[in-house]
């Protein structure tokens, strides 16, 4: 409170009593302390209902009546009587003692302030001014009060403490105006009223609260109190008028600091609980609501052991929470501070303390914080410290395993202070802890200035043994070692400077890198040799890794595929493909998978096979064979590819195959002629001589034999070319056999052929079919010279249609039989069983048949003859 | 019997040919390539037409072509040929038959006289 109020209060007139609610007297103003006589402590102590009381006429009256005491139990705004008071000393002194009653803001009654207005001599002049006017004149002249005197409402009478109060100078500036007029508008309806009645009903009226306005306009807020009185013999109004301008104002005050207060309690982050003695909740902050999450129903109902109920269901330990409770209730004065756990986790801290006013014990307050996050916190640095523990052990387990040998040596002296194993294993085992470094190294005169360096400047020393090793005394031997040497100041255990040393042995690895420099030397000419001997290849050559990049081209690489060598390194196989554009003979492009390398990589080994691509405008044809390269384990680590350019070869291939097809088209109708006229010859006349018939007999069989043998030079031509296509019709295979019999039965006299087997039907080209046939007919005939049966057989078994032709000829001997479906392979060759033709009959029967689906195999004995089979699928 | 056109370049297949179908009966004409075979169409419908497929002047792709163009109602043909695969050709007029050179006489005589029977049994 500021000192304006303050000062107020101690030199107001009124005697001022603050009362709580319990009906004690928290303040008391030097007045009250006067009237009541007794000091404000002492007014503290006791409760307003010890005062002794009487009535102004000096009946004992009830304490309830007193008016504080009334407004506090009865709620009423204020409350006004003149009683008496019982001073300590005995005697008595007539107040107007006049109550108003203060609320909190949600209503509560917090208690009462009462004003006291010491009445005593005006309540004994009025009886003796009954008696005479002069002597009741001087009293009301001197009063502290204002006091009028009016008749209706024209005032006859002003006494100078109404002037003042009011701002005149003299009575007649007052006398006859109208009481109306000093009262403020707002309150003249009021006023008016009560004139009316204290005149018509002749009675007192209560103290009304009411503005009066100053001289000079402005407020004066006044309590009067009016009464009927007979003066000069006429009715008459006395009025007491009691300015409580400031009154007014301090209690506004007042509610103001009350209304700071409880804000400022509002807006802590603590939880404020205020307890009296009684065990009543005097205040508390919804903040303490909240953390207890106690129902706003149990806080209005100020009862303190109801709240504590929802305290105890969230503690940890309620029993510990409660003993302490206990102990600070039973002796008011203590202060506690303790810190307890919720159930949900949360930790709170408790603080205690008494509360006090005017050094008189009250109550407690109670006030909880959540320190939760801070609880947290301080977990969280216990675990870091313990962290710190643990890591020192783990550094001190570091020292002891690392692989560089550590020393700490203690300057200036250099003493050792900590060797780790490794660093005697790399310089010896000896003891060093405690000594000297001048006198345990064994080159101290060379060593020895360089550490006295580090610790004297603090710079740090590196040096690694290169080409020159240190020697080291191990076990008592004289070594050599390279070393990896550095050596630093540190702040030591003792504050003095430090130094630590690390060591690591590289002997193995300088030796080992010596070892892989001479490799690599090999190796590195090697690798230009073989670098020379690609880049003059003619044939390309394309390395891969075991992730499949290109990983080397020699030139002719490039060249072949008419790319940039650089474009085409470091690509993956994927992109490589893309760029070298590769298709199958068909004309199919070729993936990664497809390429010879990319075979080789996942396994194969691919030979010559075949590719083009076009490269500038022109079409190139490529032989491509691969390998995977494998390590010394067996796994694949790469794979290598070479490609030659066959394009020449290829178009000297397409121009023969040209070449044979125009040949053998223009020998055909040759051929026709000579055989047709030789047919006609033989058809014409039974009686044709023996030797005309021959003849044309001879011209017959050499225009087959042509015939054949373009067949043969067509059918292998589009073999190799690729050309070879068929078509499939439905032949019945016994149907085929039948015919192809007939046109070699006409070339044989000696050969008894027979056929066995049903009518079998497989999906096939009728003219390649029967070419086949007329190849194993053929070639059963020519080598069994000496004639014999021929059998041939077509049999339909397990899905598949067979047809074997069976000779009891000359047989193939052992060791050709192997090549017997070579292209030009001639088993009897310079033998007398050589009866001409290219060597290739079997190499396009086979061709044929495989190219239908099937297969075909033979079985031979030399002089016994020989059947050959082959098998096509069964129409479905 | 039927009267059958022999269109072919070469004068001793040609003979030959003729000779041998007169020999089993046929009343046969021939000509020496496609545009001399229409001329001679013109005068007379053959029954069946053996064609030779590569000829100077007019071969028989081009003779085939224009004989079905001018005729609403053409005769069988079938094609002589010394190509590798005979049936191409043939498929490619759509020639009723074909015939590989070096040809067989009996293949020869079937051939023609299935082709003759296939056009008398179509109504003209």
């Amino acid at each position: 409170m500021d000192p304006g109020p303050a000062t107020a209060l101690a030199t107001a007139v009124e005697g001022l009593l603050v009362v709580d609610r319990a009906g004690r007297c928290t303040y008391a103003n030097p007045a009250a302390e006067k009237i009541l006589g007794r000091p404000a402590a002492e007014l503290a102590a006791a409760p307003m209902s010890a005062l002794k009381a009487y009535g102004v006429d000096g009946a004992p009256m009830p304490v309830d009546d007193l008016p504080t005491l009334r407004v506090i139990r009865t709620g009423e705004r204020s409350a006004r009587a003149e009683h008496r008071v019982e001073r300590p000393d005995g005697s008595t002194a007539v107040v107007c003692h006049t109550a108003t009653l203060i609320r909190d803001p949600d209503g509560t009654v917090e208690g009462a302030v009462a004003s006291l207005l010491d009445i005593t001599d005006l309540q004994c002049s009025t009886k003796e001014d009954s008696r005479t006017d002069l002597t009741f004149r001087a009293f009301v002249e001197r009063s502290a009060d204002g006091v009028a005197l009016h008749r209706d409402d024209k005032l006859v009478y002003a006494n100078p403490a109404l002037r003042r109060m009011l701002g005149y100078e003299t009575l007649e500036e007052l006398v006859g105006r109208s009481i109306i007029e000093l009262v403020h508008p707002d309150d003249r309806a009021v006023v008016t009223e009560r004139i009316r009645v204290l005149r018509d009903e002749n009675r007192e009226v209560p103290v009304l609260t009411e503005r009066l306005l100053h001289r000079d306009g402005h407020v004066v807020e006044v309590e009067v109190s009016s009464r009927p009185i007979g003066f000069e013999g006429e009715a008459t109004i006395l009025a007491m008028v009691v300015d409580v301008s400031e009154r007014k104002r301090m209690l506004r005050e007042l509610d103001h600091s009350v209304s700071m207060l409880r804000a400022t309690l509002e807006s802590t982050a603590d939880g404020i609980l205020v307890v009296d003695t009684a065990g009543r909740i005097t205040t508390y902050n919804e903040r303490f609501a909240e953390m207890w999450r106690i129902p706003p129903s149990v806080m209005r109902s100020r009862d303190d052991a109801h709240a504590i109920e929802f305290v105890l269901d969230q503690l940890v330990e309620p029993v510990e929470f409660v003993t302490r409770m206990r102990a600070l209730y039973a002796d008011p004065a203590a202060e506690s501070f303790d810190r307890f756990a919720l159930t949900d986790g949360r930790c709170y801290e408790r603080h205690s303390l008494p509360q006090r006013i005017d050094g008189k014990t009250v109550g407690r307050v109670w006030s909880f914080r959540d320190v939760t996050d801070r609880r947290t916190a301080e977990e969280e640095s216990a675990r870091l410290m313990h962290e710190l523990a643990e890591k020192h052990e783990l550094l001190k387990t570091v020292v002891d395993q690392a692989p560089v040998g550590i020393a700490l040596l203690r300057g200036p002296e250099l003493v050792y202070e900590l060797v780790n194993p490794t660093f005697e294993a790399i310089l010896g085992a000896r003891p060093r802890i405690g000594k000297r470094a001048a006198d345990v190294i064994p080159q101290a005169a060379e060593v020895v200035p360089v550490l006295e360096h580090v610790i004297a400047t603090g710079e740090s020393h590196h040096s690694v043994d290169v080409a020159v090793p240190s020697t080291v005394l191990r076990e008592g031997k004289m070594e050599e070692a390279y070393l990896w040497k550095t050596f630093l100041r540190v702040p030591g255990p003792g504050g003095d400077a430090a130094l630590l040393a690390l060591i690591v042995d590289l002997t193995e690895q300088v030796l080992a890198r010596r070892r892989i420099e001479e490799l690599a030397t090999v190796a590195q000419r090697q690798a230009s040799e073989l670098e020379s001997i690609h880049s003059s290849m003619l044939d390309g050559v394309v390395v891969c890794d075991a992730r499949g990049i290109i990983t080397h081209l020699n030139d002719a690489s490039g060249r072949l595929s008419g790319l940039d060598k650089g474009a085409l390194i470091g690509r993956s196989l994927e992109e490589h493909a893309a760029l070298v554009d590769r298709h199958r003979l068909d004309g199919a492009p070729m993936r990664a998978a497809d390429l010879a390398i990319g075979r080789a990589l996942a396994g194969e080994t691919v030979s010559n096979t075949a590719t083009w691509s076009i490269r500038s405008g022109r079409k190139v044809y490529l032989r491509c064979s691969g390998a995977p390269i494998r390590d010394a384990a067996g796994r694949i680590a790469g794979a290598v590819a070479v490609e030659r350019d066959v394009t020449d070869i290829v178009e000297l291939d397409a121009m023969r195959d040209q070449f044979i097809r125009v040949a053998a088209h223009e020998l055909k109708t040759p051929v026709a002629i000579m055989k047709g006229y030789a047919d006609m010859i033989l058809r014409s006349s039974d009686e044709l001589p023996a030797s005309l018939r021959g003849g044309a007999q001879a011209i017959e069989r050499g225009a087959k034999r042509i015939d054949r043998l373009v067949n043969d030079l067509l059918g292998v031509s589009q073999l190799l070319m690729g050309r070879l296509e068929l078509r499939r019709d439905r032949v019945e295979l016994r149907g085929l056999v039948d015919s192809a019999l007939r046109q070699v039965a006409a070339t044989t006299s000696n050969h008894c052929i027979r056929v066995g087997g049903d009518a079998v039907v497989v999906s096939a080209d009728p003219i390649r079919l029967a070419q086949v046939l007329d190849t194993l007919l053929d070639n059963a005939i020519r080598y069994s010279p000496n004639g014999g049966d021929i059998d041939v057989s077509v049999t339909a078994r397990e899905g598949e249609a067979i047809v074997c032709v069976r000779d009891r000829g000359v047989g193939i001997p052992q060791q050709k039989q192997e090549r017997i479906f070579e292209r030009f392979y001639r088993a009897h060759t310079d033998t007398p069983f050589d009866y001409g033709g290219m060597g290739v009959g079997l190499y396009i029967a086979r061709e044929v048949i495989q190219q239908h689906g099937g297969r075909m195999w033979f079985t031979s004995e030399e002089g016994h003859g020989s059947e050959f089979c082959f098998a096509l699928p069964l129409q479905p | 019997m039927s009267s059958v056109l022999v269109i072919e370049d070469d004068p001793d297949m040609r003979g030959l040919l003729v000779l041998m179908l007169e020999d089993q009966g046929h009343i046969v004409r021939s000509a020496a390539n496609g545009r001399a075979g229409l001329e001679a169409i013109h005068q007379e419908r053959p029954d069946v037409i053996l064609l030779d497929m590569k000829m100077p002047v007019m071969d028989g792709w081009e003779f085939a072509r224009r004989y079905r163009g001018e005729c609403r109602d053409p005769s069988p043909i079938v094609v002589m040929t010394a190509a590798e695969d005979p049936r191409k050709p043939a498929e490619e007029i759509g020639a009723a038959g074909w015939l590989a050179k070096p040809v067989e006489l009996d293949v020869l005589f079937d051939t023609v006289k299935h082709a003759a029977a296939r056009a008398s049994a179509v109504p003209a």
